[in-house]
């Protein structure tokens, strides 16, 4: 029911009540008061008239008892709204008459009241009430009070409940219309056709807000299923991420122990490392970018790996050139797999934009607090004009496959490393891009792992891969015992065997997922206090919630993605051999309590 | 102009219409009575309807309430002596209707007029000093009535009597706008009443109230019309051409049927004797002594059957002073009739269920074989000129009290009076009203009037057979309110009554 009708009916609930309560009131009260009246006639009457009558009815006092009752009456109009009349007879013979001289008819009410006198006659009151004017002037009341009733009732009616109707109309109808439309995606130009029935402020207001709201709704259903998409995508990147970072680390360590040049393992491992990166890649995604944590990073490293990768897939024709300028080191803050996509399509611009020969040349400057990049070609170069909307997503120009994403996610990657790009563009002489961007302290250090002989090392992964990695990194032959445990059931089992250890008897490598809804690595560490003896290494090192609750727990994390990277020494009190691992690359190590 | 403009006009409307007072004439109040001689002259009449007409037109010194209380009308202050026999009465600034100012010697001519004309409250006035020397000479300073200035008059009494006020207030004593007394029998033109006589012409008098008065009702008569019809009254009544039947007998389901008409009752003429009057004429004491001796009014009362009666033994209505118990009155001997055969004529009015159940008791317990009765059916009227002119051999009356004192009944036994168709001329009893009248201590009095009482009952040209009255007091719906008259409605005067104002 609607709030108005609602409110209607009740109103007339409460009137049709109040009016019959009234009514009833009313009625009680005129009746009480009628019949306390006739009582009080009555003892007026009677209680002077017998006295004058006890001595005895004679000529003179019927006179008496005349006037007695005409004064008395006389008296009773004086001083009551009600007439009276009245008759006295004795022995059946009218003596005395008071009042007016027909009856009052059917108004009225009677009382009569008989004595037997002390000389043996009969003495008779006949009284008569004219009930007319009180009975009028209930009804008059009554009138009064229901027109009164009825005139309130008529203009809260009108007043109030149309203005009722004015606010709740409108919002009613937008309640239907939005329980009709559920589904149905209405637009709101279509909403706000339906709704101009109010005149009140604060109702156009609402419905303004409305309005605005239903629109943030539209747009946030189109961003959330956008976001859902892109979600999933991460999902199943993180997903891919994870599940490819076992082998691509097991397959790095392989490559290690190749009995191949250095340069063909570098080459190897950093084929590999393109293969991490295309699985990051898969990250790219717009959204994917919020969630990805950004870290130090050696942007002239990303760059060196670019461009020894771009070399080979550059034609002959085109000759490429790297300046130094001693730079070999430039440290930023930042997400190593954007800056390389963005290094990627800037240089694969500048390899596309050259038809015939041409020369493309990567500069690097590097001073106090700032970083320098500069990209430069001989190609087609780029119209003056449009290089205003080269940064806008879609933009492309010159390229027939060109999807218009490169320029600008170039543009989001730098500015999000604070920095700013420039393109310099002539048509036929070669375009120039400029990447500035300020640099951070030196990059963290890979830790180095020191492992005793004397030490046992218990590796806990569910990933069998990785458990192999652990192998190539501590050989049988290294004189190290290690324990390979598959599942937290088996660790707590092997715990429960071999209870804690001595302190510094054992180093623990411990992943953080290990597929259980009870239970993951820190809490495990942090169960048998291993704080110090263990080292988590996970291929969520990326991930805030791990990062926070490795550090609370005072736990040093490795990512999966640096294992075959990371520096194993295993040590000797008598024999100092070092069993080292490839050469180390300063990214991906950190530390659960980094900055 | 939208709706709710028309709703506002309709309103208005019905609201200046509801305001608006109409004009109406004002009720006429119509008073019938028997067909009568109605004597316009205060002094002159006999009958209690040319009484009750008199009283609206004429107004004294004194007045009665309805109750019979003696009240001023057209006296101011008045003062007494010390012998009470010298009132000195100062006048309130009046006029007659045509205007002229009511004045001291007005009041004298008024008072000698009614000694020189032989009005019947001269025999009980007649103390006033020189009240029969001047009805012998004529000579006003023979009359102890003196104008003292225009609005100042003093009365001198022969001797001090407790009824003179009371006797100023009987209609009778009337004031004329008189000038001299050169034509007495002539009355000039003004009446002294609140009601003035604007036409009198077949039958019918009609009077118009013409001024304020002080005990007028809310809403008085404005206009009244008297008017004689020998047509039965309730048929009148239910005819709506007369407004009262106050003085009439009505069966108990005429008064109903009238009650429907909103018609009411008031108590009325509750002082009313019925009796007999034996003309010595046609009926010698000896058969009156026979006939007075058949007759008991207890019997009566047991036979007629209804509680307002009462016995009669006397003359004085009961509750009165005076009034007469069985034991006061002298026993009428045990006899036998063995005159000479009569034969007289019962006057009755065979329209009145009383007289004819009277009529049956008397017949049955008279029957005499030298007594032979016939009766004589008549309209009340008739029945009254025969009464009133002492021409009925026998007849059923009744009376009621001119005013609230049992001399009022008496005085009518005066021999010089005229209005006594009692047929009883007996100074003894002319002796016992004077000393009744001079006498001021209450129990002596009581004693004379019981004393007259039983020297007019020796004659047995009057038999008391009841009190009470079969008058119904009933009085249309044009009438309000009406102030009980116990005296009957012929004291009672019209300006007290109320009527309704639709």
């Amino acid at each position: 029911m609607k709030l108005a009708t609602r409110l209607q009916s009740q109103m007339n609930f409460v009137f049709v009540v109040t009016a019959a309560l009234g009514f009833l009131v009313l009625s009680l009260n005129t009746y009480f008061s009628v019949t306390q009246i006739k009582d009080k006639a009555i003892n007026l009457i009677t209680s002077h008239l017998k006295e004058i009558a006890t001595a005895g009815i004679t000529a003179q006092s019927m006179a008496d008892i005349d006037r007695e009752a005409a004064r008395l009456t006389e008296a009773w109009r004086a001083t009551q709204d009600i007439d009276m009349r009245s008759d006295i007879y004795v022995d059946g013979q009218l003596i005395a008459h008071s009042g007016q001289l027909q009856k009052f008819g059917l108004l009225s009410s009677f009382a009569n009241e008989k004595f037997a006198l002390p000389s043996n006659q009969n003495l008779e009151i006949h009284i008569e009430l004219d009930l007319a004017g009180v009975i009028f002037s209930s009804i008059l009341l009554s009138t009064t009070f229901f027109i009164f009733l009825s005139g309130c009732y008529l203009l809260i009616r009108s007043k109030l409940f149309k203005t009722i109707r004015e606010i709740t109309s409108p919002i009613e109808n937008r309640a239907t219309w939005l329980s009709n439309s559920y589904g149905q995606s209405p637009g709101p130009d279509e909403y706000h056709a339906q709704f101009e029935s109010s005149n009140i402020e604060e109702v156009k207001n609402l419905d303004a807000s409305l309005l605005s709201f239903i629109s943030q709704i539209k747009i946030l259903e189109e961003s959330a299923a956008k976001q859902s998409f892109d979600l999933g995508r991460l999902k199943m990147a993180e997903h891919l991420a994870h599940n490819i970072k076992g082998p691509l680390a097991s397959l790095q360590m392989r490559i290690s122990v190749l009995d191949i040049s250095e340069e063909q393992k570098f080459r190897l491992i950093e084929g590999v490392n393109n293969v991490l990166m295309s699985s990051q890649a898969l990250l790219t995604a717009r959204k994917v970018r919020a969630v990805e944590t950004a870290h130090d990073v050696d942007i002239h490293l990303i760059l060196s790996r670019t461009i020894t990768d771009f070399k080979e897939r550059l034609p002959e024709r085109v000759q490429l050139a790297f300046l130094h300028n001693d730079v070999s080191q430039i440290p930023i803050k930042g997400i190593s797999t954007e800056i390389e996509s963005m290094f990627r399509n800037i240089l694969d611009n500048a390899g596309e934009s050259i038809s015939a020969k041409g020369k493309i040349e990567v500069s690097v400057q590097l001073t106090k607090n700032q970083a320098a990049i500069s990209i430069k070609d001989t190609g087609c170069g780029i119209p003056k004009d449009r290089l205003p909307l080269l940064m806008k997503e879609g933009a492309t120009f010159g390229k027939p496959n060109g999807t218009g994403l490169g320029l600008s996610h170039a543009l989001s990657t730098i500015q999000t490393l604070g920095g700013k790009i420039e393109i310099d563009s002539e048509i036929g002489s070669g375009t120039t891009v400029k990447l500035e961007f300020p640099v951070t302290a030196k990059a963290s250090e890979l830790p180095s792992i020191e492992i005793d002989k004397t030490q046992t090392v218990v590796i806990l992964d569910d990933d069998p891969l990785i458990h192999q990695c652990w192998q190539l990194k501590i050989p049988e032959d290294s004189g190290v015992k290690r324990v390979n445990l598959y599942s937290a059931q088996e660790f707590e089992l092997w715990m429960a065997q071999h209870g804690p250890g001595d302190f510094g008897s054992r180093v623990y490598f411990m992943d953080y997922d290990l597929k259980t809804d009870h239970t993951n690595g820190i809490d495990l560490i942090a169960r048998y206090d291993l704080a110090l003896e263990a080292r988590l290494i996970t291929g969520m090192a990326d991930s805030d919630p791990v990062i926070s609750e490795a550090r609370r727990n005072r736990i040093r994390l490795i990512s999966k993605s640096n294992l075959a990277n990371m520096q194993i020494s295993i040590l000797n009190r008598s024999d100092d051999a070092q069993i080292s691992g490839h050469r180390g690359s300063n990214e991906g190590s950190t530390y659960a309590n980094r900055n | 102009m939208d709706a709710r403009f028309f709703r506002a006009l309709l309103c208005g409307a019905i609201l200046s219409f509801g305001c608006t007072k109409k004009e109406k004439e004002p009720l006429e109040l119509k008073i019938h009575h028997p067909k009568v001689d109605i004597k316009l002259d205060p002094h002159a009449m006999e009958d209690a309807y040319s009484m009750m007409i008199n009283s609206q037109l004429y107004r004294g010194l004194f007045r009665y309430n309805p109750t019979g209380d003696v009240l001023v009308d057209l006296v101011d202050t008045w003062t007494e002596s010390a012998d009470r026999t010298s009132y000195k009465f100062k006048l309130k600034p009046a006029t007659f209707s045509n205007g002229d100012r009511i004045t001291a010697k007005n009041v004298q001519l008024s008072f000698a007029r009614l000694f020189l004309v032989g009005a019947a409250i001269g025999a009980d006035i007649d103390y006033i000093k020189g009240a029969k020397t001047f009805a012998k000479t004529k000579n006003l300073n023979d009359l102890g009535i003196k104008v003292i200035s225009d609005d100042e008059v003093e009365f001198m009494l022969s001797f001090p009597s407790v009824l003179f006020i009371k006797h100023m207030a009987v209609s009778d004593c009337a004031i004329f706008n008189l000038k001299s007394l050169s034509n007495p029998k002539e009355l000039p033109d003004g009446f002294s009443g609140p009601y003035k006589l604007e036409s009198s012409e077949n039958n019918r008098l009609k009077l118009t109230k013409w001024r304020k008065d002080p005990f007028d009702s809310i809403n008085p008569p404005e206009k009244i019309i008297f008017f004689g019809s020998s047509e039965n009254p309730v048929e009148l009544a239910m005819k709506d051409e007369t407004d009262t039947l106050d003085n009439d007998p009505v069966s108990s389901k005429d008064q109903a049927a009238l009650e429907a008409k909103s018609w009411g009752a008031v108590p009325t003429v509750l002082t009313s004797e019925t009796y007999i009057v034996l003309n010595p004429k046609y009926v010698d004491l000896a058969a009156r002594k026979y006939l007075a001796s058949k007759v008991s009014s207890e019997d009566l009362i047991r036979e007629v059957a209804h509680p307002i009666f009462k016995p009669a033994y006397g003359f004085i209505p009961k509750g009165f002073p005076g009034e007469m118990e069985k034991s006061d009155v002298n026993p009428v001997e045990k006899t036998s009739y063995s005159g000479k055969s009569i034969s007289f004529k019962l006057d009755y009015d065979p329209d009145v269920e009383l007289e004819v159940k009277i009529i049956k008791y008397l017949t049955r317990v008279w029957t005499h074989d030298k007594i032979s009765i016939t009766l004589n059916p008549m309209s009340k009227a008739e029945k009254l000129r025969r009464l009133f002119g002492k021409i009925s051999e026998s007849v059923v009356a009744r009376k009621g009290m001119d005013y609230p004192d049992g001399i009022s009944v008496l005085t009518y036994f005066r021999a010089n009076y005229d209005a006594n168709y009692f047929h009883i001329s007996d100074p003894a009893v002319d002796k016992k009203i004077d000393e009744a009248m001079r006498e001021f201590d209450t129990q002596k009095r009581i004693s004379l009037y019981k004393e007259t009482q039983n020297l007019a009952l020796r004659h047995h040209t009057t038999i008391p057979l009841m009190f009470g009255t079969d008058a119904s007091g009933l009085w249309s719906q044009k009438v309000k309110r009406i102030p009980s008259h116990p005296m009957g409605y012929h004291t009672m005067l019209f300006e007290t009554i109320e009527m309704r104002a639709d």
